[in-house]
């Protein structure tokens, strides 16, 4: 059995998503039966392939922080990473009985937290979970010869902004894609005996894993590099691949006394209308007349939603104005 | 000869799926082993294979439906 193990340097998740469908598509050309890659994301978000990312994650508030959206190959829900959580993958030759089989792909990893006195169980069919609290969500994609089986270990990640990107309500959003789950989660720092480094728990999996069945370091691995940074660019930098790849969705919300209505199609507002809702109380001076309503869908027409297009959209609002219609017409709400 | 294209059951465990994506075209010319189609279920894609080369002359089932094993989702014409 020839299993090779590979700890990405890289610390943009575009790169080490592409690294990974590269491995994905590349496995039986390296001559390998199995192959086992880590990597560490700086701050991003990552939603499921069938996913819509303007429903499962707050974009708006994504976009304002920096925190990049990526959409991966293999299915389920929105996750976080950042600098403290370990993605780990396993690509494997393809065989029935491993399909759907997360069990099978996560045991060496429950005996490692174990090993750590970590009370880790698979839970649901697909996440892990320490006290009934989610400390590792996976997935899995796969094609006639191979299979790839992730998932992350969230070690000691910044929760409340996990909380704020993948954990409220959309009231008014219909959209026919796959949802997330949202669970409780927890870190794996939180359960240690002793303080142990990030560094040290990667490091510590890394030698369990390759101790359990032996790998080889992955060697010429030049020419899939540069595959990588290809379809890093040609895909997972893309907007249309992150963003736009999804079923239509409807949104309705209310600003000011008046219900919009919009039709979100790849990305782009395709319809925008507006009904009066009813008069704010005591008259309220933020009441939009008809004629400012009319001019706010006219002026959303056709905009694109990600990107710098959206606020540029509406020059005739003053920026605390335009802040509000957008965080009304776009933000979650809280649980 | 027309081939009729199914979702297949991936596994003991699959009920029902996604179709996630089509990596065709009606019309497009499909080669036996090319991957034709891609569905989810529980947390799992997978790319379909055309069973046959020929045309894609039918889709049956739109991006975004959910299908279960054993569903025909697409027609290949194909060639005599």
């Amino acid at each position: 059995m020839k299993r090779a193990f590979f700890f990405s340097d890289s610390q943009r998740p575009s790169f080490n998503l592409a690294l990974e469908e590269v491995f994905f598509r590349n496995l039986p050309e390296l001559g390998l039966d199995g192959l086992i890659y880590f990597y560490v994301n700086q701050p991003s978000l990552i939603i499921g392939r069938s996913q819509n990312a303007f429903r499962e994650i707050d974009w708006l508030g994504a976009e304002q922080w920096g925190i990049p959206i990526l959409r991966r190959l293999s299915g389920g829900g929105a996750v976080y990473h950042d600098l403290n959580n370990l993605n780990f993958s396993f690509i494997v030759k393809r065989q029935e009985n491993l399909i759907i089989n997360f069990q099978a792909f996560l045991e060496p990893v429950i005996a490692y937290l174990q090993s750590l006195h970590i009370a880790a169980e698979l839970s649901g069919p697909s996440d892990l979970r320490v006290d009934g609290k989610k400390i590792s969500g996976n997935a899995q994609a796969l094609d006639k010869e191979v299979i790839l089986e992730h998932g992350t270990l969230l070690f000691d990640s910044e929760l409340t902004v996990l909380g704020t990107m993948l954990h409220h309500r959309q009231d008014g959003l219909i959209s026919r894609s796959v949802e997330s789950n949202q669970a409780d989660v927890a870190n794996l720092s939180d359960y240690l005996e002793a303080p142990m480094s990030f560094e040290a728990f990667a490091q510590g999996l890394s030698d369990f894993l390759q101790s359990e069945q032996e790998s080889l370091p992955l060697t010429r691995h030049e020419t899939l590099l540069e595959k990588a940074a290809e379809l890093e660019k040609s895909r997972y930098l893309t907007r249309a691949w992150n963003m736009e790849r999804c079923a239509k969705f409807s949104l309705k919300r209310q600003w000011r006394g008046w219900d919009f209505s919009l039709l979100v199609e790849r990305g782009s507002i395709s319809e925008m209308t507006c009904v009066k809702t009813g008069d704010l109380p005591n008259g309220s001076l933020n009441q939009l007349s008809a004629s400012e309503a009319a001019t706010i869908c006219q002026s959303l027409q056709s905009v694109q939603l990600y990107g710098p297009d959206l606020r540029a959209a509406l020059p005739f609002l003053e920026a605390a104005a335009a802040d509000s219609l957008l965080a009304s017409l776009f933000r979650p709400r809280p649980l | 000869m027309i081939k009729e294209i199914c979702v297949p059951k991936l596994g003991a465990k699959m009920e029902q799926a996604v179709l996630v994506s089509w990596n065709k075209g009606v019309g497009d010319c499909v080669e036996e082993g090319e991957a034709l189609f891609e569905v989810e279920t529980d947390k799992v894609v997978s790319e379909i294979e055309a069973e046959a080369s020929g045309r894609l002359s039918k889709i049956l089932v739109q991006e975004g439906e959910e299908v279960l094993p054993g569903r025909v989702v697409a027609e290949i014409e194909v060639a005599d």
